[in-house]
């Protein structure tokens, strides 16, 4: 069967804002090793927070800069409220942040409704790639996606702000009697991380329909791609990303997108048996 | 100088293991912490970087009271913990431990001066610091302490589980660093060769109290008396 | 805890039962329809308080209960005559099987129960849901519809369960049943041994237990009574769909069980009273903002009052009394 190249084309794409969701939940988790059910709807803010703004009159771009500002900020404060408050009961810290999930979703149907809007893409229309028309938004969500990803390995891997983190991310009391501040690192990781997904949801914004439910359609493959991401870094949360995302969107295209939806979460069930069997063995 | 007085901590509210511990530890001196398992030794030197929980007493740096402040405060004011284990970043090079060991602080030494000291890091700089042996893992444990230029060392068993040479070499390098730069050392130890061999003094825990002070020299002349408290 | 006191249970019982004297009929039927939540919260507060399994797709087995009672009440599977009592049956057994067979799967000795864990168990809710609503045999997102009420096999002829008043009774009883059951089981040394392997599977493995095996009996008999409340909630509400088996109605599940304790079965069965009577009084004056009401109280519970608000007081009038 001869494969179609626009196929592969939108498998990378998906991956890529895949990539794009899920590395903000890759630092948080391996920093504060905290599984936060809410990024879903740090997402949803962001598309909001977008939708906001183009509603003000003050154009898409505006609202795809001040998304992951506004986001970084709500993110800092679930830290702050919420999931430090928490630290010594991690089965709570799911719990809560799974309610403050429900209380930005609400809170967004109170605000705008729960009905879907849209956002026109800043750059409408196609070009011509691999001999077939593409969108030119769905090209410029993927450049994001590979800026985010350079930028994110120079920041761990170049500065000294990244040998802190990493440092943190492997052994936190270690990293405090080195006399770093691991509290204000990790308030720092996490207000960044919430940032990368509000970035997300403004760049995605103008691929989707903007309803309140969005940000639970990306949490789910979001997490399995970092759960089953070899390695902590950037490059395990882009192979867990193109795992997912590439396969979803392949098997969407194959069969059917609910069954592509149940492949891959079963698939992913059985990788993650695995991942997680080899964490405990580590652990003990 | 560095004081603790009538120090009680531990990890539980209600359920302390130091019981209200005095000492004095004055730089270029050595104090050796001894005591059987759960006597509290490694409590100690945890309560006062502030890694386990105080309910009473005081911790002094030169007069100034320290036992309120964050790890990172304490850590920063001067005083070096070397922990139990193996107490490097795995993951990350050895340099790049050696920089983190030193990043939060004012007046970092470089690698390069703790190479001098550590010549066998200096070989394996690039390579990965879980992938060194246990020796020299124990050997990035210090040198990353040190990294930070503190003033005063908490050493905590840093010759458990390391080859009798390594043990050696380790003394000798600890002495240097007394002799040289005026450190102050606050040793846990178990072995009786090392302690008696670097510390002017040494206190005798059990439960969470100090049941005996005797001088260093009783350590290597009279070692009965403190195998005595140690139940071998 | 370790230890349901008696007394308050029974007391709770009693008021209940005096119940219909007093209330309006309605508000009666509306209850009988809650002690059907009330199952799926103990279950919950079983696995989550006693077994440190936290679920969130609780509301799979309850859905799956009332799946397969709507089957059999419909006749719609084959070999079974269309029977309430049968479908019960089912919505007992169906669970319990998904549960073996789901937990073969998830509760195995490789897979902590942390954090991984309670994601996957949010895998599972979502997949059940869109299974249903992708399923034209049980009726895709309509769900099915027309279901026969219960109906007790009585001498002189079956007695169907229509009227609100005995309908409460009935489900009062089996509510009660299930309550001191659980806490029967939670005293005893299978309660025990779970609390055990909650607290430190590996040391409990050192004690010659196995804790995949008593995590996965757990995991089963609380789906068993999910089933069950699933089961007789299709039975009153004559209709079922897909938001029985989702993440919403799992979600809320977690709400009225940190909100009454999830340390206690019967804290758990009283939040859910409390948190849909509430409903009940607030929602339609609150409209689209009772789901954020019920974040916001998520939040705050599981902030400032981990143990619950009835699970507070249960343990305090638990501890003995130092002379």
């Amino acid at each position: 069967m001869p494969v179609d190249p626009v196929l592969l084309l939108d498998a990378l794409a998906q991956a890529l804002t895949l990539f794009l969701v899920a590395s903000g939940l890759a630092v948080t988790f391996g920093l504060v090793g905290v599984i936060n059910l809410a990024h879903g709807e740090l997402l949803l803010a962001g598309a909001y927070t977008a939708l906001a703004v183009e509603r003000a009159g003050l154009g898409y771009w505006a609202g795809l800069a001040l998304a992951p500002l506004v986001v970084g900020l709500l993110g800092f404060l679930l830290d702050l409220l919420v999931i430090r408050r928490l630290r010594e009961r991690p089965l709570d810290t799911l719990l809560a942040t799974w309610a403050a999930a429900l209380v930005v979703r609400q809170t967004v149907v109170a605000l705008f409704g729960p009905a879907s809007h849209t956002i026109q893409p800043p750059i409408p229309g196609s070009v011509v790639l691999l001999g077939a028309p593409y969108p030119v938004h769905r090209l410029l969500v993927m450049g994001l996606a590979l800026l985010v990803a350079a930028l994110l390995a120079w920041l761990l891997f170049a500065t000294r702000l990244g040998l802190m983190i990493r440092g943190a991310i492997a052994d936190r009391t270690l990293a405090a009697v080195s006399g770093l501040a691991v509290r204000r690192l990790e308030a720092l990781a996490f207000a960044f991380g919430a940032g990368l997904a509000g970035l997300a949801g403004a760049a995605t914004a103008p691929l989707l329909s903007v309803d309140p439910q969005m940000g639970l359609g990306f949490l789910l493959p979001a997490f399995l791609a970092v759960l089953v991401a070899p390695g902590g870094g950037p490059a395990g949360t882009a192979i867990g990303a193109a795992l997912v995302g590439g396969g979803e969107s392949l098997v969407a295209a194959f069969a059917s997108p609910v069954l592509a939806q149940l492949a891959v979460l079963a698939g992913a069930v059985v990788l993650l048996r695995r991942v997680a069997g080899r964490r405990a063995g580590r652990e003990r | 100088m560095l004081e603790v007085r009538g120090l009680v901590a531990g990890y539980r509210p209600g359920a302390p293991v130091l019981a209200g511990v005095d000492l004095e530890l004055a730089s270029g001196r050595v104090l050796a912490v001894m005591g059987r398992n759960g006597a509290g030794k490694s409590t100690l030197l945890k309560a006062i970087t502030g890694l386990a929980r105080r309910e009473a007493g005081t911790v002094r740096l030169d007069g100034r009271g320290i036992e309120n402040r964050p790890t990172e405060w304490i850590v920063r004011a001067g005083i070096g913990l070397v922990p139990q284990g193996r107490g490097v970043f795995p993951g990350l090079t050895v340099e790049e431990n050696l920089r983190l060991g030193g990043l939060g602080h004012r007046r970092p030494l470089p690698p390069a001066a703790l190479y001098t000291r550590f010549p066998v890091l200096a070989e394996r700089r690039d390579r990965d610091a879980a992938s060194l042996s246990g020796g020299e893992q124990r050997q990035l444990a210090i040198a990353r302490a040190l990294a930070g230029n503190p003033r005063f060392l908490l050493l905590d068993e840093p010759s458990e589980g390391i080859q009798p040479s390594l043990v050696e070499e380790l003394g000798a390098t600890l002495a240097a660093l007394v002799a040289a730069d005026g450190l102050g050392v606050l040793l846990v130890e178990q072995n009786l060769d090392l302690a008696a061999r670097l510390a002017d003094e040494c206190l005798v825990l059990e439960d969470g109290r100090v049941v005996d002070r005797l001088p260093g020299p009783v350590l290597a002349d009279e070692p009965a008396r403190i195998e005595r408290h140690l139940g071998l | 805890m370790s230890r349901e006191p008696l007394l308050p249970a029974l007391l709770f019982w009693a008021a209940l039962a005096l119940l219909p004297l007093a209330a309006p009929s309605w508000l009666t039927g509306q209850l009988a329809q809650h002690l059907c939540y009330g199952l799926l919260a103990m279950s919950l507060a079983y696995l989550w308080g006693q077994g440190g399994l936290l679920s969130f797709c609780q509301a799979l087995f309850f859905g799956v209960g009332a799946y397969a009672y709507a089957l059999v009440g419909l006749g719609k599977l084959p070999l079974l005559p269309a029977s309430p009592l049968l479908g019960l049956g089912l919505a007992l057994l169906l669970p319990t099987l998904l549960a073996l067979a789901l937990g073969l799967l998830l509760v195995t000795a490789r897979v902590p129960t942390g954090p991984a864990w309670a994601v996957l168990t949010l895998v599972l809710g979502v997949i059940g849901e869109r299974l249903a609503v992708a399923s034209p045999f049980l009726g895709g997102s309509n769900g099915l519809a027309g279901l026969p009420p219960l109906a007790l096999p009585l001498p002189g002829g079956a007695f169907e369960l229509l009227d609100p008043v005995p309908t409460f009774l009935v489900l009062l009883g089996v509510t009660a049943a299930v309550q001191l059951g659980l806490a029967l089981k939670i005293a005893s040394p299978a309660g025990s041994l779970l609390r055990a392997v909650r607290e430190d599977a590996l040391r409990a493995a050192h004690l010659g237990i196995d804790p995949v095996a008593v995590r996965l009996r757990a995991f089963a008999l609380a789906a068993a009574l999910a089933g069950l409340g699933g089961g007789l909630f299709a039975a009153q509400f004559g209709f079922v769909a897909p938001p029985l088996l989702g993440l919403g109605l799992s979600t809320e599940a977690l709400v009225w069980v940190a909100v009454g304790g999830r340390g206690s079965p019967l804290a758990a069965l009283a939040g859910a009273l409390l948190v849909k009577t509430v409903e009940g009084l607030l929602g339609e004056w609150l409209g689209a903002g009772w789901p954020l009401a019920l974040g916001l109280l998520l939040l705050l519970v599981v902030l400032l009052f981990p143990q619950g608000v009835f699970g507070g007081l249960l343990a305090r009038l638990a501890r003995p009394v130092r002379p």
